[in-house]
């Protein structure tokens, strides 16, 4: 039989019933993309992990322009101030700490706040006696905030009037009586302004009140002020006195509160008051402050800012430039392979740090630090990518669909981008989003060696934070577990948030629920 | 294969001159060190320098290395370890980053591997999160403060080992004493070790379970630990191997924070030292040092998928 | 540690000064990191004020007519300074003390218990204690271990301050110039040239080897070898006690080009031929590479009198010659006549081979040596000593044995434990590369046995290991593994009360050094950095400063600073009496500021009134910015638009980032109500040679740090100050601060003097400068021979002047502070000068090895 030219009437339909159900689907198509977002959404952990990358970045955006202190706020007193919150100080988020003193630091501590009735000891919570030494040893629980007492001030004539003023008008003391050895050569002490009294250090065997101590051998803390005949010494007008400034015995020993000097004034004030006569409010700070006396809070808000638009351009910029290397070196494979690999070679083998630091050395006058680092990152930084987009292109290109393909006359582009490049969007997503705590984490390392040094302009960054506490851990932890905190979070969420997207685009799981 | 493996070789040659010529050059580019000293003769520091060929065309100077270099004298220290020979300082050196390093090696990669394993197998379980979150945790944040974390608490505070490792005056190398000094060194290299090979194992194993192929194994009657052993590890094994390969070959390369933070005479912090003090021909050791272990790691890596998965041909398109 | 430090400064010769970089100490700067020498306690006063006679009233209204008329030039104001009355000194300058305290009950401890001092350090990549070319602080100390010196400081008997010791001679230097008249250059008549010092016969090397007068000989051969370049051989042939013929012997065979440091005019008419120069053409014409027309590359100086053609390629039209150069450029008239200081050189060629028998190192018995001076060393029974306190030797046979066949340049003596010998009170007994090293005591040191350091020396063991980081450092001593640590700022606020802190004051003073020269802040685009030049803006800057607040806060333990030198320079090496406390220095401060004191002032004397010195004083600085923002922008050289001033530092250390921080809101405080008012800013710049960018310009600010010799304070201002090119290698790092034109008048005992700041300067320097009174009548003898007081109120004068122009202003002084362990005792408990605590001679153990374990680790500080 011709089967060129089989006659039209053997041919008979195998199906004459009306009735066909094969039919046009009436939803509508849904869309890579769409079907993606589908799958993420469903995916529990990785919203979370989104709506905290979103609340970390409201966080960035928001809390410098809503809180009372800027980054370039820098109180040299509240230096390494604890956490405090007055909402949560029942939970120990009071600001204080607890410290091992020998007698004469318990005495330091204890003598502050004195001159008014308190003391920056909150509690004393144990005393032991070292067997070996007979040294006494006293377990203070120190109010960070308290702690830092009265500081010397030398002020303008003007400032000077007006804080007496303030004084007059609320009532408030600021202003404090001069001790006698208020010159020292070594003002390292930062504290000298707190020795305001004498007191003798070894307590009495048997108790029995004396000059320095009372009936139970507690120590008395004699005040040792400067004094003078005239009241008003200095120009001190202010009604507000200590109350057992009365001008002494005999009625001409005023306690000096002023000792003149080239600025204007030599003061010493309470600085608790002082600050608030300055800033409107007493200082608290929620994180606590650093060795700068930043309050962290803010200054991690901004860190948190400006690592994100390092991080992300970064990661963008990689993206980009790593797809299309990778996808053409791993593709063509061969000679191109071959030769596109030594170059990433190359760039990759030249130590980054070498570029990190020729980069600031000779870019970084010209267009700045922040961008000279970018620069650095993106030089050698998407070659990540690149491979990982070169590995799955070995990985999938000689699989058999792409053969078919191929036999189908599918051209290049089209496999690498429809075919190839889809199946690795997974992990080339996770990959790129993990370049943001990458960035953050090498901006970091480059910080604590002082290659690069974005706080020259009043700029800070998650790394430079994390660097700079590394030295306080032992002493101050607080000043580096926000900045852990923040990063840690970040890369929890940026991995979750990764790990959703892979899932999503990944083809395999199509249709699969798990 | 014995073809593409000898033109890898040549290629990789050809990369590492490329690499030292231009670390050369940058190097070379940075001014000389100031040498200011009040009360001291500068000029005797400047014919000293003169002598050295500091002053010369820095190709000249680079043929200069080169002549040296072939007779397999890596030169002298410059501005650091004056007048001892390069090499003699870094194989002073060498064995204390090797030990440590090799501890961590020993240590972290089966831990990384089996948490990984676990992980991947537990997933979307609270075990998972806890890992993950660890991990997670430890990559993130910089070695130096854990180490430092690690060095407070286990050392300073618990008092369980020394704050510095011990000198080879108390120990030899590999003596008990000195693993057990260099314990606390080799816990804070192993963090980021087992933290990334565990969510790298994880990650690649979890996505090799959902395979169609384990489908068609668990199909075939295979129970689900065999198909894990059998055929997921195996698969999941291509990416991470190499890795693991790559890390191993990453032993000599030391680490500056660690080190540091450790009183560990390793070699870690000589090349940051180098660039600071512009101490060329330990510059140039390093670099050298380095590219050598980024070129042979890649190639190792590159050949062990070879090996590894036989359907992936190298070279071939 | 404490005295080594404090010793070695005085072991260096001449006008030893350390430039260092400032009080951070995480990096590895050049000089001295870390310092770990205790020091006095926090509460104690300022030291006591002196009881010299206060010089005639300093407050002296103007003359009858004013001698500096039409003197002064815009940028540098005149100063008229008063009046004083000097006399000359006497020629030895004082009594020598020669009592040495004698330890505790003259204690032999050399055959008791076991007591080990561990010290850390926080690099050893640098460590090389070579005798003949170490470099650091740290590896001074070590060599202060391994060696002693001619002669030793040590603590007296009373323990106020420093003895005399014979250590390695074995009597005091005799004067034996007369003996070698018409030899080595030393005239008729002449004294305090050649020096005769008798050797100790006890001293050995630690295996035994007797050390003799050719120990010595060979030692200062190899140390001026002219093929090994010694980075010590400056010791022997620069400085006040140059020896004769080293220099020469140094530089046997070789060419030196010096720059001219003058304009051709001038040097032409001091008699210099014109043809003799030679011009840097790589510096100048950037031509290296360039070719003559044969293909002979360019050498880096052409002489002016050379007409051979050079360009790029051979025939280019950037062809130069050496006299076309010379003509168009630096002829007097010429172009660019003003670089020739800087780009014209002078040759200067050595005499090849030449002879040791020249050189005035003498073998003249068995041991005997005798050493010849080019110049005679001022009052000798201190400075001959002083100069004479370190050897350098080397151990032959393990010298020889160590020199590279290859590079004579290179010698590794003194970089391990085999190739160390000692001989001093300890010798290396472990070295382990960048982990520690351990000294022991050296059996074989003299001192054991000549029965003169009894109660000396109850350490028999140093143990220094490696510790990079400050905080691992405080760990471990907390643990009681080392004895001591240095502080960082941070530590203050827990350790700053602790009875175990000790604190060193150093001679180092920290300023803000700025750029002052026009030419080059006015090349910084878009900048505006040109505000600078102006000494009423730099003025307002420094008075914007609060140096207390930065002292406390920023360092670990310095202390706000406002002048040149800080407390730990002694004018009289005598009495130890302190320039700083001297109430001509503090005249200068209270001046500076515009205080007033006596009947009419606001403070009752100069004391009360440097008292009341803050630095600080915004009003006074709003009114300097307002005037300079006047003054610049009537000049027209100052655009009325935004300013950025570069502060370069060493590093992106936290510490400079904080000094950063604050001293850029001090200059936005300063300029704050004025027409500057937002528009100035610093910027930080991390060059880790900013220093050298000083020196060429290519800074505007930076942190400088001068220190050093705290007993010769006087040659300071020029050696560091004034010192702007007029040799190659000048020292002023306040660029385009030009001292010579800087008048001063100053009338002493009656009659008036005017002269720049350079000269003046010059003259304390004991270069070759003549003072001549205005009237021709008195023309003042070398400043040496002044006795020390009137040097001392000279150099206030001279000090306020140059703090006047505000090209650097002084921040603080700096202090380090420490906390001692509870092991031992220092001898002192305060710190002295020179002597530091004592030392590690006089350092008591209150626990033995054996005890300390048992109790390390429970002790608080």
């Amino acid at each position: 039989m011709d089967i060129n030219n089989i006659p039209k009437e053997k041919f008979r339909l195998a199906n004459t019933s009306d009735r066909i159900s094969d039919k046009k689907f009436a939803t509508k198509p849904i869309g890579y993309f769409k079907d993606a977002m589908i799958r993420f959404s469903k995916n529990k952990s990785s919203v979370a992990a989104t709506i905290i990358i979103f609340i970390l970045l409201l966080y960035a955006i928001f809390v410098p322009i809503f809180s009372p202190y800027t980054v370039s706020d820098r109180d040299g007193y509240y230096k390494m101030a604890l956490p405090k919150s007055t909402l949560f100080a029942w939970l120990g988020w009071d600001g204080c700490g607890e410290q091992k003193e020998t007698q004469a630091g318990y005495d330091y501590y204890n003598g502050i706040g004195q001159e008014y009735g308190t003391s920056a000891v909150v509690k004393e919570n144990s005393t032991s006696v070292d067997a070996a030494t007979g040294q006494v040893y006293h377990n203070i629980y120190v109010d960070s905030y308290e702690k830092v007492g009265f500081v010397y001030a030398d002020l303008h004539a003007d400032a000077y009037e007006k804080l007496q003023r303030y004084q007059d008008e609320t009532g408030i003391q600021v202003l404090y009586p001069i001790p006698t050895y208020y010159k020292t050569q070594f003002v390292a002490v930062s504290s000298t302004a707190n020795l305001w009294y004498e007191l003798e250090n070894e307590r009495p065997e048997t108790s029995g009140a004396s000059k320095y101590h009372d009936e139970q051998g507690n120590p008395i803390y004699v005040p040792s002020y400067l004094t003078n005949k005239n009241k008003e010494r200095a120009g001190y007008t202010s009604t507000v006195r200590l109350p057992n400034d009365n001008g002494g015995e005999d009625g001409e020993s005023w306690f000096v509160y002023a000792v003149k000097n080239q600025t204007g004034y030599h003061v010493r004030v309470l600085y608790k008051e002082y600050y608030r006569y300055l800033h409107g409010h007493y200082a608290s700070f929620l994180f606590g402050t650093n060795q700068h006396g930043q309050d962290i809070l803010v200054s991690l808000a901004s860190g948190a800012r400006l690592s994100f638009i390092l991080a992300i351009s970064v990661s963008v910029i990689n993206f980009f430039i790593g797809i299309i290397y990778g996808a053409v070196s791993g593709y063509y494979g061969g000679a191109v392979d071959l030769i596109m690999e030594r170059i990433t070679d190359i760039l990759s083998s030249i130590p980054f740090i070498v570029v990190a630091t020729l980069f600031q050395m000779h870019l970084s006058e010209k267009v700045g630090p922040l961008v000279s680092l970018l620069f650095a990152f993106v030089l050698t930084g998407w070659i990540g990518i690149a491979s990982r987009v070169r590995t799955q292109f070995y990985r999938f290109k000689n699989q058999e669909y792409i053969l078919a393909a191929r036999t189908l006359g599918a051209k290049d582009r089209r496999l690498i981008f429809r075919h190839i490049l889809p199946n690795s969007l997974g992990t080339i997503i996770t990959g790129t989003v993990l370049i943001i705590p990458g960035v953050i984490f090498s901006e970091s390392m480059l910080s604590y060696l002082g290659i690069i040094n974005l706080e020259t302009t009043g700029m800070t960054s998650v790394g430079t934070l994390l660097a700079q506490g590394q030295s306080y851990l032992s002493k101050f932890p607080h000043i580096i577990l926000f900045p852990s905190l923040f990063i840690s979070l970040l890369e929890i969420s940026f991995n979750l948030f990764g790990n959703g997207l892979r899932d999503a685009f990944n083809p395999s799981l199509r249709g699969a629920d798990e | 294969m014995t073809k593409y493996v000898l033109k890898r070789i040549v290629l990789m040659i050809f990369t590492f001159l490329i690499i030292t010529t231009i670390c050369f050059i940058l190097i070379k580019l940075l001014p000389l060190p100031a040498i200011k000293q009040m009360g001291r003769d500068v000029s005797l520091i400047e014919k000293r320098r003169e002598e050295m060929g500091y002053n010369k065309p820095i190709m000249v100077q680079y043929g200069l290395y080169w002549q040296h270099l072939l007779k397999g004298n890596l030169g002298l220290g410059e501005q650091m370890y004056v007048s001892l020979e390069v090499s003699d300082v870094i194989l002073q050196k060498l064995p204390y980053t090797i030990v440590v390093n090799l501890y961590s090696f020993i240590i972290s990669v089966p831990l990384g591997l089996l948490l990984g394993i676990y992980a991947a197998l537990k997933k979307n379980t609270w075990k998972d999160h806890l890992i993950s979150t660890l991990v997670i945790i430890f990559i993130s944040v910089p070695s130096y403060v854990y180490a430092f974390l690690v060095q407070y608490l286990l050392c300073f505070k618990a008092g369980w080992f020394p704050l510095t490792i011990a000198s080879q005056q108390e120990a030899t190398l590999f003596s008990w004493k000195m693993f057990h000094s260099m314990l606390p060194a080799v816990i804070s290299l192993g963090f980021g070790t087992v933290a990334g090979l565990t969510r790298f194992t994880r990650a690649e194993l979890s996505e090799v379970l959902t395979g169609d192929y384990l489908l068609l194994a668990r199909t075939k009657g295979l129970t689900k630990n065999q198909a894990i052993v059998r055929h997921a590890l195996r698969n999941a094994m291509v990416p991470i191997l190499p890795m693991i390969l790559g890390e191993f070959v990453g032993i000599i390369g030391g680490s500056l924070i660690i080190e540091s933070i450790f009183s560990i005479p390793g070699i870690g912090n000589l090349f940051v030292q180098s660039i600071n003090l512009r101490d060329y021909n330990f510059f140039m050791a390093d670099t050298v040092i380095y590219t050598l272990i980024g070129l042979v790691a890649g190639l190792v890596i590159d050949l062990s998928y070879g090996f590894i998965d036989p359907r992936i041909k190298m070279g071939a398109r | 540690m404490s005295k080594n430090l404090a010793k070695f400064l005085a072991f260096m010769l001449v006008v030893v000064m350390v430039f260092s970089l400032v009080a951070c100490n995480t990096t590895t700067p050049p000089v001295d990191t870390k310092d770990t020498t205790p020091t006095p306690d926090t509460k104690d006063t300022t030291p006591t004020p002196d009881t010299q006679e206060t010089e005639p009233d300093t407050q002296e209204t103007e003359p009858e007519a004013d001698p500096l008329e039409g003197k002064g030039s815009l940028e540098y104001p005149a100063f008229n300074v008063g009046s004083l009355e000097v006399a000359l000194g006497s020629a030895d300058g004082g009594e020598v003390g020669y009592d040495v305290y004698a330890g505790v009950e003259g204690k032999d401890y050399t055959d008791e218990e076991v007591y080990t001092f561990h010290d850390y350090t926080a690099g050893m990549s640098n460590l090389n204690w070579n005798p003949l070319s170490w470099e650091t602080n740290d590896d001074s100390a070590i060599l202060d271990y391994l060696s002693r010196g001619f002669y030793g400081f040590e603590l007296n008997s009373d323990k106020t301050g420093w003895s005399i010791t014979c250590e390695m001679a074995e009597e005091l230097p005799v004067d034996v110039t007369a003996d070698y008249v018409g030899q080595y250059g030393i005239k008729e008549g002449e004294t305090a040239k050649a020096w005769k010092i008798k050797l100790n016969e006890l001293a050995t090397w630690n295996d035994g080897t007797p050390i003799n007068a050719d120990t010595y000989i060979y030692s200062y051969q190899q140390l001026l070898d002219p093929a090994q370049l010694n980075r010590r051989a400056d010791s022997l042939y620069a400085g006040n006690f140059a020896i004769v013929g080293a220099v020469n012997y140094f530089n046997q065979g070789r060419e030196a080009y010096n720059a001219l440091g003058q304009l051709v005019a001038d040097y032409e008419a001091a008699g210099g031929n014109v043809d003799d120069l030679y011009i840097d053409a790589v510096g100048f014409w950037n031509a290296a590479g360039y070719i003559d027309a044969e293909g002979n590359e360019v050498s880096q100086y052409v002489s002016v009198t050379d007409e051979t053609e050079y360009s790029k390629d051979g025939a280019g039209d950037d062809a130069f010659s050496g006299k076309s150069l010379y003509d168009e450029y630096f002829a007097p008239g010429a172009q660019y006549e003003s670089y020739a200081p800087d780009y014209c050189f002078t040759k200067q060629t050595y005499e090849a081979n030449y002879s040791w028998d020249n050189v005035g190192i003498l073998k003249t018995g068995e041991y005997e040596i005798v050493l010849i001076t080019t110049a005679p060393t001022e009052m000798p029974n201190y400075y001959v000593p002083y100069n004479l306190s370190s050897t350098y030797l080397v151990k032959e046979d393990l010298y020889e044995s160590l020199k590279n066949p290859d590079d004579p340049k290179v010698n590794t003596y003194g970089t391990s434990l085999e190739t160390t010998a000692s001989y001093g009170p300890y010798m290396m007994t472990y070295f382990e590369l960048d982990k520690k090293y351990v000294l022991s005591r050296n059996e074989n040191w003299y001192g054991y046995k000549d029965g003169k350091h009894l109660g000396q020396y109850q350490t028999d063991i140093i143990d220094v290991q490696l510790i990079a980081q400050q905080a691992t450092a405080l760990l471990a001593f907390l643990n009681g593994e080392i004895d001591n640590v240095s502080l960082v700022a941070a530590d203050m606020t827990k350790y700053g009360a602790s009875d175990y802190i000790r604190y060193t004051p150093q001679s180092y003073t920290t300023k803000l050094t700025f750029n002052s020269d026009e030419t080059s802040l006015a090349s910084r685009e878009g900048k505006n950095a040109i505000v600078l030049s102006n000494l009423n803006f730099r003025k307002a800057f420094s008075l914007a400063i609060d140096r207390t607040t930065f002292a406390q806060s920023y360092t670990a333990a310095g202390s706000a600073g406002y002048g040149m030198l800080n407390y730990m320079y002694v004018y009289d090496p005598f009495t130890g009496a302190s320039y700083r406390n001297s109430d001509g220095a503090k005249a200068a401060i209270v001046d500076l500021y515009g205080l007033t004191y006596g009947e009419d002032g606001d403070f009752e004397d100069v004391d009360e009134a440097y008292d009341a010195v803050t630095g600080y004083d915004l009003e006074a600085a709003h009114e300097a910015m307002q005037l300079a923002y006047d003054e610049l922008t009537a000049e027209g050289v100052y655009d009325g638009g935004n300013v950025t001033l570069v502060l370069s530092v060493y590093s992106s250390d936290d510490t400079y980032i904080q000094m950063f921080n604050y001293l850029n809101s001090a200059l936005q405080a300063a300029a704050e109500g004025t027409d500057f008012e937002g528009k100035v800013a610093l910027e930080m710049k991390v060059d880790a040679d900013y220093y050298d960018s000083m020196y060429s310009g290519n800074a505007d600010i930076i942190f400088s740090t001068w220190g050093g010799a705290a007993y010769s304070p006087f040659t300071l201002l020029y050696e560091c100050y004034c010192d702007a090119g007029i040799n190659d290698d000048p020292n002023q790092m306040e660029y385009g601060f030009d001292s010579s034109k800087v008048m001063i008048a100053l009338k002493i005992n009656g009659h008036q003097f005017v002269e720049s700041l350079q000269r003046w300067a010059l003259w304390m320097d004991a270069q070759d400068i003549t003072i001549t009174s205005t009237d021709g009548e008195l023309t003042l003898d070398a400043f040496g021979n002044y006795d020390a007081d009137s040097r001392c109120a000279i150099f206030a004068k001279m000090e306020y002047v140059y703090l006047a122009n505000y090209v650097n202003t002084p921040l603080y002084y700096r202090n380090v502070g420490s906390l001692v362990s509870q092991k031992g005792d220092y001898a002192l408990q305060e710190y002295v000068d020179l002597i530091g605590f004592g030392g590690i001679q006089f350092y008591t153990y209150n626990y033995s090895d054996a005890e300390w374990a048992e109790v390390a680790g429970t002790l608080q500080y």
